[in-house]
């Protein structure tokens, strides 16, 4: 049964058109036309489609749309400042935290969470805050280079090497 | 996954009139992660879906020195794993949440929906037996609690009828010189799911650190989590040597009755039930004493 | 083995690296694209009356199919195509050339009624329709009858007198006279390879201790985060369009036309952004299909799989079970090698001539293989980066650690020894660097504790590849080429233009053509991309600097000879006010005779040199669980020239995590009847950043000639070492050699178990 729903996503209103079976994820890649969250997996296991509710992180394959209604949605399109990337964007950029890219997307989208529940963080932190997001191509070191980095952007605080 | 009608009552008593209403033909829903694949796999097809995470009782969480935790049944996780009364009076607790799924999975999934799945191989069934938890279910018929070893019957089946729910799941105020802990055998580091859980509490005797009460309970080794009496009697009253946690390990993996899957087999499970329960025995003997 | 120093301790890419454009670790050119999320991949494509495709696939590892009855699914309403063995004409068939791995592979669309389904997951029929949820529907409506057939499941029962048949038609392969599976003809062969050098038995009996063992390696899938998708059109006069995931859009095209007899000329191929394909996105398992359901539909048709489908119908790496038997001399020398091997190519083939890989980098006079691909009831495998490199070098590594450990040789010093020199390889260098960088002589362990070490080599490959550098009115340059960028040789190709031409990198834009549009370009696998590309944009980047020249030497009315290109201008030696810049000569161009600046170059093949990766790890085993944690990484390669370090070391490690956890934990398991067992990532586990440690790499360069600026192709060696070095450090933790990947929980605590009693 289609619904008429209206989402906040990037602090933006999308009213769209949704079944109740409808999953955020398709709801922001296939009616919001909003495609930066991936689907790797469809089971939560690879984190692509991480994308934030109310500030945390959550693989939107396993959210339904209608559920989202009142919630405030972010996603990898709406991290940035206008022309101002985010410092963790920046980060990954700067330091090879991203190959093919497709973990990218929701790999920044946790790494954002996390540096706010923890803006000093230590290695491994850092590795235990990224246990849900598979990347393939890095071997992951340079994605903690990245988040390490960005905390000192952000934190001006240094979290130590090992 | 089948279309369905998406439902979200105010109040438990909307919740179960939803329920009573299509029966057979709903299912609830608490953070979804396990109905949201069981349904894109058609596992399950329920034409109605009623979320509960709108419900204040089901939202609830807190902690008193009385009465102890309370958990409403779309509690996440992660809500779990950040509570400091969890990590404080109920360490096995923390332990459990935070082996569930990832980050992102804790932010949704909910202990009341892990237990209303009740998989095998489910975190928090282990630790709230060893907890001595109990359950509130509500349905047509009132509210009643259960010892929440009652509350799951078989592999994925619980005493539930199909209009009745889980609202929220009690944990008794701790002792003194009580603490607890669990630990699940996987391969990976996180995100993984459990070849073995196994949860203890203890509470010890003033200074001579002699056992009171120990209540082990087992996860991924039956159909359901299951507790380890003999191994509990065998703790009961003595200190805690090497020699008697080796017992207690050998008693607890013979009550295991595990099945051979993709992950392990049932030789290593039983073996894994040894070695587990010295660990959590040792490690929650160690925090009770602190 | 500098290079990379600056790049390691900072972190971060940096600027200029004095005027010099290359060996700087640049910011990869799609990166603000693919941190913004806007970067486009496939499965983000709309377009209008766009349908979705689904598979029907068979539930039976072996069975013949005696009845398919599509008429309820054509019958409901929203579908527009359904497509099955009995729709297709005879001569259609999937066709794919790797031209990278010079892999010919030819498979069946769809088994019809009478045909044999020979994997779980096989597909039966195709359907498109205008949601995703209505194609699932008409799928689920198919009828589909089967006869079961008993399955052949593991590679040593399916080459058995009496083994369940996979191909009816297969005749069995002759007796071998020695090794492990002599005596009795090979059933079930797909394919197979023999060499021979020198004479082992005469080796053998020269040496001084001879050892044998048996290594056994399970299939393991790339598991690249993008599942392969592609989305077809077809214009109501035949032109076939297409956007997919491909690490070869000309490769595409070519096995398009053969595999559904359409004109090059009528298909045009988009690759778009691709999400991880190391071996396995070079087409047929998805596009074919695609562009069938498009053709019969009449409009655009996506199929995206799912991650699901990817474990029961991709084409994983094969595992194998391989022998090895080395003769070694009392003063630590590799004197004779032979290795057996059996390939699980599943419904498939290909891989066994990788066997070859067993003999090592070193100096053998005597090397004798036989090598077979064996069929299963399982997928046709694939490649996956440094195809068979991984397997064979799990055995003959492990095995020269396992002989080094019995002999109470040193595993480094014994490989120095034994190891081949030449000119452009740098083997021995490589090793040294990572010893050292792990401290080697000096290593220390506690208790449960161990260290491996292992190498791994491959040679690039080489293919066609021409470019097109043009300089604008604004003096910046463009480039022009069929290059499908998996790891970030677009930004590298940059570099090298930019050099060429004297000016930033900055200053130079990619764009990726059609293949309607863009000269031919040889695929990306293989290692191929640098050397071919880098060769072609080279060239075409020198031919545009020729053109430069010669403007602005008619317009500073000086010889060719006398001027210096730098810094974005032309100048005359030593007269620093004779200058003209890029900027103006690009205007001008346009106003001359001979028109704009356009450089054209053009690569066919060379030769390239052996590189190797040499890889160190450290262990920790609970010796109560049998769990087994990596503490410590260290990773070396000869890069030949270190274009962008930052992006060689983002190669070396993820290559190296890659092998690494295929020795640790990767596994796809299939259960007796021939079913995936373990069909998604819950239970095919990859690893997480928790479960690796930091990895210390050291970049080495030793130039290969024909590479430009030395380069040697790096995208594949660093997954080979892998496994070895794993398995290794575990038995060196343990002190029980397990020669059977991955190093689950259980298997270690069993091994070290059964060798306690």
């Amino acid at each position: 049964m289609r619904t008429l729903i209206e989402l906040n996503v990037n602090n933006e209103s999308y009213p769209i058109d949704v079944e109740g079976r409808t999953r955020l994820l398709d709801a922001l890649r296939d009616k919001c036309l909003l495609t930066g969250a991936k689907e790797g997996c469809s089971t939560g296991d690879c984190g692509a489609c991480t994308v934030h509710l109310d500030g945390q992180p959550v693989t939107s394959c396993l959210v339904l749309a209608a559920s989202t209604v009142g919630h405030k949605i972010v996603t990898i399109e709406g991290v940035a400042d206008g022309e101002e990337l985010h410092p963790v964007q920046k980060a990954f950029m700067e330091c090879g935290g991203l190959q093919c890219g497709i973990c990218t997307p929701g790999m920044i989208m946790t790494s954002i969470a996390f540096l706010k529940e923890n803006p000093s963080p230590t290695r491994d932190e850092i590795r235990d805050g990224l246990q849900g997001n598979i990347c393939r191509c890095t071997g992951y070191d340079k994605i903690v280079d990245a988040v390490q980095a960005a905390a000192l952007e952000l934190d001006g605080k240094a979290g130590s090497k090992k | 996954m089948r279309e369905f009608e998406y439902h979200t009552p105010g109040t438990i008593d909307e919740a179960v009139a939803l329920l009573q209403q299509y029966e057979a033909n709903a299912r609830l829903m608490a953070g979804g992660t396990d109905l949201v694949i069981m349904m894109t796999d058609k596992v399950v097809s329920p034409e109605h879906v009623v979320d509960i995470k709108g419900i204040p009782e089901a939202a609830h969480f807190g902690w008193d020195a009385e009465s102890g935790l309370t958990i409403g049944a779309a509690v996440p996780f992660r809500r779990l794993e950040t509570s400091p009364e969890v990590r404080r009076f109920y360490p096995g607790m923390y332990e459990a949440a935070s082996e569930v799924g990832s980050w992102q999975i804790r932010n949704l999934g909910t202990a009341g929906g892990n237990l209303c799945t009740a998989s095998p191989a489910g975190e928090i069934g282990p630790i709230l037996y060893a907890l001595d938890a109990q359950v509130e279910i509500a349905g047509p018929r009132g509210r009643q609690r259960l010892p929440v070893q009652q509350f799951i019957t078989g592999v994925r089946r619980t005493v539930l009828e199909p209009d009745e729910m889980l609202v929220s799941i009690h944990v008794p105020p701790p002792g003194q010189r009580t603490s607890s802990h669990y630990i699940k055998l996987k391969e990976r580091q996180k995100m993984d799911i459990a070849f073995v859980g196994v949860a203890a509490s203890i509470e010890l005797e003033a200074g001579d650190g002699v056992v009171r009460e120990a209540r082990i309970a087992l996860g991924a080794v039956a159909p359901t989590p299951i507790r380890a009496p003999k191994a509990e009697a065998t703790l009961r009253g003595q200190r805690l040597t090497d020699a008697l946690l080796a017992e207690a390990g050998r008693e607890a993996a013979e009550t295991a009755r595990p099945i051979v899957d993709v992950r392990a087999s049932a030789e290593y499970r039983k073996e894994m039930v040894d070695v587990l329960t010295r660990r959590a025995l040792r490690q929650a003997a160690t925090l009770a004493a602190r | 083995m500098t290079a990379t120093e600056a790049v390691k301790t900072n972190g971060k890419a940096n600027g200029a690296n004095g005027s010099h454009q290359i060996g700087r670790s640049v910011v990869r050119l799609d990166a603000v694209d693919k941190v913004t999320g806007r970067a486009q991949y496939t499965a983000d494509l709309h377009f209008p009356g766009m349908c979705y495709g689904m598979f029907l696939r068979s539930p039976y590892a072996h069975a013949r199919i005696t009845a398919i009855d599509t008429s309820e699914a054509e019958a409901l309403p929203g579908v527009t195509a359904v497509i099955t063995g009995a729709t297709l004409s005879s001569d259609q068939a999937i066709v794919v050339e790797e031209e990278a791995h010079a892999a010919r592979r030819v498979q069946t669309l769809f088994p019809s009624v009478g045909d044999k389904v020979k994997y779980h997951g096989a597909k039966i029929a195709a359907v498109a329709a205008v949601t995703r949820e209505i194609a699932e529907e008409a799928c689920e409506r198919i009828k589909v009858e089967y006869e079961l057939l008993p399955p052949v499941v593991d590679v040593q029962e399916a080459i058995k007198e009496g083994a369940v048949l996979v191909n009816d038609e297969s005749t069995p392969a002759d007796a071998l006279e020695d090794g492990p599976f002599a005596g009795h003809p090979l059933h079930n062969i797909a394919g197979q390879n023999h060499r021979a050098e020198g004479d082992v038995e005469a080796g053998f009996a020269a040496s001084y201790r001879v050892f044998e063992d048996t290594y056994i390696i399970p299939r393991a899938h790339q598991t690249y985060i993008e599942p392969q998708t592609t989305v077809a059109d077809v214009s109501p006069d035949g032109k076939v369009t297409v956007w997919t995931s491909t690490q070869g859009h000309f490769a595409v095209r070519s096995n398009l036309a053969n595999s559904l007899r359409i004109p090059l000329s009528k298909i045009n191929v988009h690759g778009m952004t691709v999400g991880g394909g190391f071996g396995a996105k070079f087409g047929g398992i998805v596009d074919t299909y695609c562009v069938l359901l498009a053709q019969k539909a009449r409009r655009p048709v996506k199929i995206a799989y799912t991650r699901h489908e990817e474990f029961l119908d991709a084409r994983p790496a094969p595992g194998a079970v391989i022998t090895v038997k080395t003769g070694v001399s009392e003063d630590g020398k590799l004197v004779a090698r032979q290795a057996w091997a059996l390939w699980d190519t599943g419904a498939g083939s290909g891989g066994c001539y990788a066997t070859s890989r067993v003999k090592g980098v070193y100096n053998v006079e005597h090397f004798k293989m036989d090598a077979y691909d064996v069929n299963t009831n399982k997928p046709a495998p694939g490649a996956y980066r440094a195809p068979g490199a991984p397997q064979a070098t799990f055995a003959g590594e492990t095995q020269i650690n396992r002989i080094c450990s019995e002999m109470g040789w040193d595993p480094v010093e014994f490989r120095l020894t034994n190891m081949r020199e030449g000119e452009q390889i740098a083997f021995k260098k490589t090793l040294q660097a990572v010893a050292e960088r792990a401290n080697w002589g000096k290593r220390q362990k506690g208790e449960h504790e161990g260290w491996g070490v292992a190498v791994g080599e491959w040679t690039n490959g080489a293919g066609p590849a021409g470019a097109v550098v043009s300089m604008h009115e604004d003096g910046k340059v463009r480039i022009f080429y069929g290059l499908m960028d998996l790891t970030g040789t677009d930004t590298t190709m940059a570099q090298i233009a930019a050099e060429v031409l004297g000016i930033p990198f900055e200053d130079v834009t990619v764009v990726r053509g059609d293949t309607d549009s863009a000269p031919f370009g040889t695929s990306s696998g293989g290692s191929v991309v640098t050397f071919s590309f880098g060769n072609a944009v080279k060239r075409a980047a020198e031919d545009a600097r020729n053109r430069v020249l010669e403007l602005a030497a008619d317009h500073l009315e000086a010889s060719i000879d006398d001027l210096e290109l730098a810094g974005g201008k032309v100048t005359v030696k030593g007269n620093p006010e004779a200058t003209v810049t890029l900027a103006q000569l690009g205007q001008m161009a346009l106003r001359s005779r001979g028109g704009p600046i356009v450089g054209r170059g053009s690569f066919s093949s060379e030769p390239s040199a052996t590189t190797i990766a040499a890889q160190i790890g450290k262990v920790k085993v609970d010796p109560e669980t049998g769990q087994v944690r990596l503490t410590e990484l260290y990773n070396s390669l000869d890069v030949g020239k270190a274009l962008n370090p930052q992006s060689c070391e983002g190669q070396m490690e993820g290559g190296l995590v890659q092998g690494f956890s295929w020795g640790l934990m990767e596994q796809m398991r299939y259960a007796e009847d021939g079913r995936n067992w373990n069909a998604g990532l819950l239970d095919y586990r990859v690893p997480t950043a928790l479960d690796f440690p930091d990895i210390e790499t050291v970049l080495v360069e030793e130039p290969t000639k024909n590479g430009p600026y030395g380069v040697k192709g790096i995208g594949e060696p660093p997954i080979a070492p892998g496994v070895a070095a794993l398995v290794s450090a575990v038995a060196d933790a343990t002190g029980v050699w397990i020669n059977e990947a991955p190093m689950t929980p259980e298997r270690v605590l069993s091994a070290t178990r059964g060798a306690k009693a």
